[in-house]
Formats: C-alpha cells, structure tokens, sequence
C-alpha cells in the first residue's frame, strides 16, 4: 500500500485506541483531514485486510440510522503500528507538532 | 429599527430559503448524492447515518465535502463494477469459444450479465428529477 502523509494520520488516529471502535466522522476529525480523502483510505485498509468493519446495533441508535464503525485487525495494527513508529523515528508527526505547540 | 426589518420586502422569504438550506437541504441533498454509489454499496447507508453525527451547524459543509466524495468515488465504483461485469462477459466468450471444435460466432447471453442495471437506478432519477 502506498504510504501516504494522509495514511499517517489516518494510522495515528487509529492507534491512539487500537482496540475501540472508530467511527467515520470522529475519525475524520482525530486524522485532521477530508473526507474526500479519508474514505478512499479506509476503503483501501478494508481491502487489506488491516481493518474491519461493522453495524451499530440499531435497537440503541433512538431513531436515526445505525451507524458503521471500524475497528483494527492484528494485521492492522502490526502494519500500522509499524507505520507509526517509523514515521515518529523519521520526523515530527503532526501529533508531536500538537504537543509543541501545546507546551 | 426591528419593525423596520420585518416589514422589510423578501425578509420572510430570504429566511425560508435560509430555514431551507440550513435545516432542510444538507439531508435532502446528501440522500441524492449517495445516489452515486451503486445500491448494495454500504456507503449510502454510511454516510446518511454519519449526518446525524455533525453538528447541525457542520452539516451543510460536511455535506458539500461528501457531494465532492460521492461524485468522484460513486462514479468511480460504479465504472469500476461496470469495466469487472464486462471483463465477466469477455471472459465467458473466450471460455464459450475454447470447448468449441472450430472458429465460430460466439454467442454470449448478456442478460446474464446485468452490467447496465448498474448505473441504471440513478440515471432513471436523474431522469425523472429532469423531466
């Protein structure tokens, strides 16, 4: 898979809770980037095999639709984990960036 | 001043199309936009499911960025899903024309191969929208 700046955020955001459910819009949010960019992404872990997904159940959604959320494979977070950690040995991720400028 | 204002020619119909866009439109426009994506494609349900997570005031540029999403991946998937029922075509003629013992005219069923019905739900809305 090509490893893309928006692939790093998108690994970061999901390894900041390897074992949670992701949701689409929160996702987005954590990853700071588009949608238009961020779906192709997921969809392109899906096919990996990296992530799955899945339905919330729709008897505790109250009246609106149910939900897809993502969740990482161990496949997915030994790939991204390893993302991660060599992008963070390379140069300062925009997590690090956040943390800078926060001190 | 606010007497004014209300009085005021097209302010009541400047704050229904406001009321419109603002509250009405983004759920309308968005349930046309994932029309783009073929039908058994989960991102229709996704993304209508996704808008009632954005903040109301988020959602007409969370849908805006979703028209952008639907129109280049919709489009795409659907080509895509078109090009793979096509190679299927070609695929079972070649396979049709190996058993045969001589060169003859290779007649494939294409109705077993629905490729058109693809785009076709859209394209009939669209249509109709038109029309």
């Amino acid at each position: 898979m090509r490893k893309t700046k928006a692939l790093l955020h998108v690994a970061e955001a999901l390894m900041q809770k390897p074992a949670a459910q992701h949701w689409g819009y929160e996702l987005g949010r954590e990853a700071d980037i588009r949608s238009g960019v961020m779906y192709p992404i997921l969809r392109r872990l899906l096919d990996e095999g990296w992530l799955e997904d899945g339905w919330e159940d729709p008897a505790t959604t109250q009246g609106r639709p149910p939900r897809r959320y993502y969740t990482l494979t161990e496949l997915g977070i030994r790939e991204l984990g390893g993302l991660v950690v060599h992008a963070q040995g390379r140069a300062p991720t925009r997590s690090h960036l956040r943390e800078g400028f926060a001190r | 001043v606010i007497a004014e204002l209300i009085g005021l020619k097209g302010l009541w119909s400047t704050l229904f199309m406001a009321c419109l866009v603002f509250g009405f439109a983004p759920g309308a426009i968005l349930r046309i936009a994932v029309m783009m994506f073929p039908g058994d494609d989960p991102r229709r349900k996704e993304l209508l499911a996704e808008l009632y997570a954005v903040p109301r005031w988020e959602r007409p540029v969370w849908v805006a960025e979703q028209l952008e999403v639907t129109s280049f991946e919709g489009i795409a998937e659907r080509r895509r899903r078109r090009r793979q029922c096509f190679q299927q075509q070609n695929d079972a003629a070649v396979s049709d024309n190996s058993t045969l013992p001589e060169p003859a005219q290779v007649v494939v069923d294409r109705s077993q191969f629905d490729c058109e019905s693809e785009s076709a739900d859209f394209l009939d809305f669209m249509i109709k929208m038109a029309g």
